[in-house]
């Protein structure tokens, strides 16, 4: 018995002491840190710029932004020169390697085409030296990796986004477009062109 | 005594689940499942037995693919030895699964040094290289990031790269990426799952 329980005491020691490495690795930001809590080997960790314009096809533009040095910030909405909810305020690392994967796998997919809905986005991601993606889709409940991606930032921010529900709309929108200049463009079309209403 | 070793499994188990988390289980798959599933255009590389090959190859096989290099002096060996170890747990299903290395580092990285580098894991394993110009074009098919510092000679350099393990469907798609740090019993499932879509 006392065998055992001297290895049972030697095996803790010795998984302590790897805890406390890997606590140690992880803690020390100034280093590539942990290769393994993140998808990247070397170097600085790098985050994603995210920059996403959303909106219902009558309502006003909102943004969210997520910046190199992870910082998230939200303007709802995002016209005039004060918008009604805005803050700032910088992501815990965790939260980042988390979107930085959720943005890895929206630029491998590739850009979505805009499908009739009633909120629609366009996202842009910018990973430092390399090629910037976009995405302009509809927000749905629905698995993308850009619907996730966007999901994941929104449950960062406190505020609700400004998105008013609209009657008889089944136009594709441009949502980084400013709300009235959107609105006249829509309405330009239907009354000219296209008897289905959409653009 | 005991209370010390059920402390030290309680923390050890948190951790792991910490770094695994759920990166996007309403996908259905336990990695980062790419939708659309991405067609890759293939490049004309060659394997570590010198012979030249399209890659990816299309042979009906479902293929798992990590990119890296010889020299790399950490996670690609971890990533390697989890490839390693999801082979030997895959047992015979594996015979229908490819798995590559392919080298960032065509320069350093001789076919010799990619065949005794992805041998010493298991044999299954087929390091792919070829022309830097062709290697860059694949990175990019895979979206991956590869930057290179310079030492103070032409060879003294060192490479920071992108860590995902891709797996590409039988048809040639990219459908799910994984992070270095996913058990291998997550990667299982999702063989399973992506066997029966």
């Amino acid at each position: 018995m006392k065998i055992v329980n001297c290895i049972l005491s030697r095996t803790a020691l010795a998984l302590l002491g790897v805890v406390w490495v890997c606590v140690a690795v992880a803690a020390d930001n100034e280093k590539p840190a942990n290769p393994f809590d993140y998808n990247f080997c070397g170097g600085e960790r790098v985050y994603p710029i995210v920059g996403v314009n959303i909106a219902t096809a009558c309502g006003p533009r909102n943004q969210i932004a997520l910046g190199r040095r992870g910082k998230i910030s939200w303007f709802y909405p995002a016209h005039g020169s004060e918008p009604e909810k805005k803050g700032s305020y910088r992501l815990e690392d965790e939260q980042l390697a988390k979107l930085s994967l959720l943005a890895e796998v929206v630029m491998v997919s590739g850009s979505q085409q805009p499908d009739h809905g009633s909120v629609l986005y366009k996202m842009g991601i910018n990973f430092s030296a390399r090629k910037p993606a976009y995405v302009y889709a509809s927000l749905t409940d629905e698995y993308t990796p850009g619907n996730k991606l966007l999901q994941a930032m929104r449950s960062h921010v406190p505020d609700e986004l400004k998105l008013p529900e609209c009657q008889d709309f089944l136009s594709l929108f441009d949502p980084t477009m400013r709300m009235e200049d959107r609105l006249q463009l829509i309405n330009a079309s239907q009354q000219s062109v296209d008897p289905t209403g959409n653009l | 005594m005991k209370s010390q070793t059920v402390k030290a499994v309680m923390i050890i188990t948190a951790m792991l689940l910490f770094n695994h988390g759920s990166y996007a289980a309403d996908s259905g798959y336990e990695g980062l499942l790419v939708e659309p599933a991405k067609k890759l255009n293939s490049q004309p590389l060659m394997n570590h037995e010198g012979k030249p090959v399209d890659f990816p190859v299309s042979n009906g096989h479902m293929k798992f693919v990590f990119f890296g290099y010889t020299g790399c002096p950490d996670v690609c060996p971890m990533t390697l030895q989890k490839i390693k170890t999801l082979i030997r747990k895959l047992g015979e299903e594996a015979n229908d699964l490819d798995f590559y290395f392919v080298s960032i580092d065509p320069q350093r990285d001789s076919t010799d040094q990619l065949k005794s580098f992805v041998s010493y894991y298991d044999p299954k394993i087929t390091g792919i290289t070829g022309e830097p110009r062709s290697i860059k074009a694949l990175e990019n098919e895979f979206g991956i990031l590869t930057r290179r510092f310079q030492g103070k000679s032409a060879f003294a350099y060192t490479l920071e790269h992108s860590v995902f393990i891709y797996l590409l469907d039988s048809q040639g798609y990219l459908r799910v990426m994984y992070p270095a740090s996913i058990p291998v019993g997550a990667i299982i499932n999702d063989i399973e799952r992506l066997k029966n879509s």
